[in-house]
């Protein structure tokens, strides 16, 4: 064989290698796409309005953004930073829901001076949503 | 590739690594607190469940990290001491007076 032939064939070679690896990362490239689309998609938001039976007041509606992740559900209430999952929507929501009136009870019940930046901005933004509601005598 | 999970086991890892202290709740969690100087920095949610592959993909935004970085934290490569690091950059630690005239000092 010429050696230009046996040039011609490694160039071909080459050319269609470099063709599979653009048309992986582009396949790549689309894959996380969708993948985000996906999650965009499955994005829901509720609203508590209630945490009854609990004795607590709900000052104005708290938002749970939903999110679908693998095979379980994110669920946040993202002003205080407080997030949750659970194998479905109404688990995740549940659980974040309690998670909630741990979190408020947990962070009321300490001192200021014992909280970080963080916690002290969590319960800062709980109290504009929640408030223990009396004891009735 | 599908991103690797968090799982009850790294939580259990992470919860070791800070020494993060579990209370018991009324949900279907109990909550990991972690102090550093006496402080509260950061707390998540640890799901009750026998199988330590439950999800715990929530990690991540309570302790203030990528999803990357909370499995490094959980597996080792990221110490309790650049996390530590990492918060004061970030500002949920406050920086001690002498790191902040430190600071001070270098940028004069």
């Amino acid at each position: 064989m010429a050696l230009h032939q046996l040039s011609a064939i490694i160039a071909g070679r080459f050319e269609q290698v470099l063709r599979v690896k653009r048309l992986e990362d582009r396949v790549a490239d689309l894959a996380e796409r969708v993948e985000a689309l996906e999650a965009i998609g499955s994005t829901v938001t509720f609203f508590i309005a209630t945490f009854a039976p609990e004795p607590y007041l709900v000052k104005k509606p708290l938002s749970v953004v939903i999110q679908k992740n693998g095979d379980a559900y994110l669920a946040s209430f993202v002003e205080a930073n407080i997030n949750s999952a659970g194998d479905n929507q109404q688990e995740a929501y549940a659980n974040v829901r309690e998670l909630i009136l741990d979190v408020f009870d947990r962070l009321s019940s300490l001192p200021a001076a014992k909280l970080g930046p963080g916690p002290l901005r969590q319960i800062a933004v709980l109290r504009e949503f929640v408030d223990a509601a009396p004891i009735d005598n | 590739m599908p991103r690797r999970s968090i799982t009850r086991e790294h939580a259990d890892k992470i919860i070791v690594k800070l020494g993060a202290v579990v209370n018991t709740s009324r949900a279907a969690h109990d909550r990991a607190e972690f102090y550093y100087k006496g402080l509260l920095i950061a707390s998540f949610g640890v799901r009750r469940s026998s199988r330590k592959d439950i999800g715990h993909d929530f990690i991540p935004a309570d302790l203030h990290l990528s999803h990357r970085q909370t499995l490094d934290l959980a597996n080792c490569p990221l110490s309790y001491d650049r996390y530590v690091e990492m918060l004061k950059e970030k500002g949920y630690i406050e920086k001690e007076e002498e790191e902040k005239e430190e600071k001070e000092d270098k940028a004069n």
